[in-house]
């Protein structure tokens, strides 16, 4: 048998439909290959997208979250906020997104780190699908941020005065529940309803008081240097209109402790404590009033003193009531009646005191009415016509401006300005010797101006930036300053322009029942910027409207940044460390 | 009876040298194109996905570092070093970075976004260009973006 190759025609023929068989395999393995590129380019564009989407939902987040809130109220509050913010994103990006796409309370976050994710999606045209009946491919990003709280400032301290003109210290937030904005509220329900406010804190509010060690040396001329005058503003308690026009009566309980160590901790003391009840007997007569709730409230610390260290002795008084600024009649809606109280201590002041009224719930408290002049002072005295706060303020160095008092109807006027700050090397506030800051509770509230009104809003000291070659950012936020509130500005005590007056940083009003827009009330100081900063005390300017009722709050950063993060992916892009 | 074979067989077997040359030619011209055209297309696309994914870089670096003393400075060194190793030169990739406000009125400040865009002439990465089809000769510039929240720095 002989073995013969093909013909060379047959061989041809072979060799054509070789040929166009590899160039179809060799086209087909390109348009594939430039194809599954371009696609894999266009993922990355996505993922870049969701990246970003999800790091602006993170962030917005991270900032609601400011120290003593309930981040589960937090999430579920401004839901909708976070989604709008990456849905934004996402289109500064090109991608066309659903608030949907956004899933909030995403994975479970450990030790205070919250997760959300974000999802982009955007159909893509494919270059040769249409020969294969596919002229387009749905692309889609994903990322998932980590998230955690803002680093909150404390209102450092809210000492008698720390807050000019119409404004109240206040357990509460100025919205009716807390779910309408209120960081800190005592009240344990929503407006009008029954849902429990998962940040209610029990225990109330605490204020520390630091007593020197050479606190008596400090008041020798007291008649009883070693004695402490614990004081409340209008515990009865209320704003302006206070008890005159608030719709119920009886309302809501406050109870106000002394201490010696930190309430309810190991080895702390009550001292004593006092109820107060809005209506009871009594309650009107200490309308806008400083009280001393009885004899327990002068206290007498010489034991303490002398057997302190050099630290001194610590005093709190723990502020809690059994409702709240606005539902104690509950689903009235009654608007804008706010709770708020003051606090102060230091020697006594025999001088100021103007009379006394017989509480209800627990004996006989003196009384200061911060607009009443004395008139048994002799002619010669120096205090001789003024005014029980002026006194105050040429007694113990600050005075608040209450200047522009008139009656027990409210407050009215422009504020006198701070003589001066007292502030330790903390930002604390001193009197006599006696610093205060608050422990909890890092919001106040603005209560009531009856008509415009210039206000400041002292919020105290803010360190630096623990990196000194970064700036200190420093953010502001008023909640509903609305109807007439205008014009606002901040000043730190240690920025000072070339005739050494505070350097005006502009801000820009809230509107009506919603918090100011943290951007626009962003300060940054210290390195890389005009002004060097080493800490420093901290001021808002502004005119307040004629329902102006604030509730106002503060961040800093701590050297924590970046405060959201992305910690997965699952498309292709690969995070380079430090993300 | 060989030789007229021979005679016969000559001719056909210098006819088909030929055609097997010109064939290759052929062949290899569609190949050549196509290895090229693939070559050049995967050097676009590698290039455009290093552009978007240094703008990305770029973005959350001037995120987390504004308000630094040379942020973008900074910035634009950052995306030079996220580059290395690409299609991609540094000379080029500083010379065409622009950090901005993407909104009309906008302004860097925190809370706000930033845009971080970068220009690049891919004609510089265009070898072959003038016979691979669906490539552009000449200046051909090539923006990606990329526009993210900005946090701050430490």
């Amino acid at each position: 048998m002989v073995l013969r190759s093909p013909s060379a025609s047959k061989k041809r023929g072979v060799m054509l439909i070789l040929t166009v068989a590899a160039m179809a395999v060799t086209i087909f393995v390109a348009m594939y290959g430039i194809g599954f590129s371009y696609l894999n380019y266009r993922r990355v564009q996505a993922q870049s997208a969701a990246d970003s989407a999800a790091l602006a939902a993170g962030w917005y987040m991270s900032n609601q979250m400011v120290a003593g809130t309930d981040p589960a109220t937090v999430i579920s509050t401004y839901a909708t906020q976070a989604q709008n913010q990456a849905v934004a994103y996402a289109a500064y990006n090109g991608y066309t997104i659903k608030p949907s796409d956004v899933t909030l309370n995403y994975g479970s976050g450990s030790n205070s780190v919250y997760q959300l994710h974000v999802q982009v999606s955007r159909t893509e045209p494919l270059f040769f699908g249409g020969l294969f009946g596919r002229s387009n491919e749905l692309v889609a990003g994903e990322a998932t941020v980590n998230y955690k709280p803002t680093s909150n400032i404390m209102w450092d301290p809210t000492w008698y005065g720390r807050v000019n003109g119409p404004l109240l210290l206040s357990a509460d937030g100025p919205n009716e529940g807390y779910d309408g904005g209120d960081l800190i509220d005592s009240l344990a329900t929503t407006a009008g309803g029954s849902t429990p406010n998962a940040a209610y804190n029990k225990l109330g509010e605490v204020y520390q008081f630091n007593i020197p060690a050479n606190y008596a040396a400090m008041n020798s001329k007291q008649k009883n240097p070693y004695n402490i005058l614990f004081e409340i503003y209008d515990p009865g308690i209320f704003g302006k209109n206070d008890e005159l026009n608030h719709p119920a009566s009886p309302g809501e309980t406050w109870d106000f402790s002394l201490w010696k160590g930190y309430p309810r901790s190991g080895g702390s003391t009550e001292i004593t404590h006092m109820d107060y009840q809005y209506g009871a007997a009594g309650d009107a007569a200490i309308a806008n009033m400083w009280v001393t709730p009885n004899a327990s409230w002068d206290y007498n610390a010489q034991s303490d003193l002398q057997s302190a260290g050099p630290g001194g002795v610590n005093y709190y008084i723990e502020v809690s009531s059994d409702s709240s600024s606005e539902n104690d009649v509950p689903g009235s809606g009654a608007g804008y009646f706010k709770d708020g109280y003051q606090l102060r201590a230091g020697p006594e002041h025999p001088e100021l005191v103007s009379g006394s009224v017989t509480n209800a719930q627990g004996g006989t408290s003196t009384i200061v009415d911060p607009a009443a002049i004395d008139t048994s002072l002799p002619a010669n005295s120096p205090y001789k016509g003024m005014s029980n706060d002026n006194v105050w303020e040429n007694e113990y160095g600050y005075s608040p401006g209450f200047s522009g008092i008139a009656g027990s109807n409210g407050i009215s006027g422009i504020p006198a300005q701070p003589k001066s700050l007292n502030l330790d090397s903390n930002g604390h506030a001193i009197q006599n010797g006696v610093t205060m800051q608050m422990v909890e509770a890092p919001s106040v509230t603005c209560v009531g101006a009856t008509s415009e009104n210039y206000t400041t809003v002292y919020f105290g000291y803010a360190p630096p930036n623990p990196n000194t070659s970064k700036p200190t950012v420093i953010t502001f936020r008023g909640w509903d300053m609305d109807t007439g509130a205008q014009s606002i500005y901040y000043t730190c005590s240690t920025i000072l322009d070339s005739n050494g007056n505070p350097v005006h940083f502009p801000g820009i009003i809230g509107s009506n029942a919603t918090w100011s827009n943290n951007v626009n009330n962003t300060i940054t100081v210290g390195a890389g910027t005009p002004y060097p900063y080493t800490g420093g005390v901290w001021t808002a300017w502004y005119v307040t409207g004629p329902q102006d009722n604030t509730t106002w709050e503060w961040t800093g950063n701590t050297g924590a940044r970046p405060r959201a993060w992305l910690i997965s992916t699952n498309a292709t892009t690969t995070s380079t460390g430090i993300w | 009876m060989s030789r007229k074979i021979h005679l016969i067989r000559r001719p056909r077997a210098a006819l088909t040298q030929g055609a097997v040359l010109v064939e290759f030619v052929f062949v290899a011209i569609f190949f050549l194109i196509m290895l090229f055209g693939l070559i050049q297309y995967g050097i676009i696309i590698s290039s455009l996905n290093t552009l978007q994914q240094v703008t990305r870089e770029g973005a959350r670096y001037y995120s987390v570092h504004f308000n630094d003393n040379n942020d973008t400075a900074e910035t634009t060194a950052y995306m030079q070093t996220v580059a290395r190793g690409s299609f991609l030169n540094n000379s080029d990739i500083s010379n065409g970075v622009t950090i901005g406000a993407p909104l009309a009125n906008g302004s860097l400040q925190i809370n706000n976004p930033v845009q971080v865009t970068i220009s690049y002439d891919m004609s510089k990465r265009t070898f072959f260009g003038g016979f691979v089809p669906g490539v552009k000769t000449g200046t051909n510039i090539v923006t990606r973006s990329t526009v993210t929240v900005i946090e701050g720095s430490n």
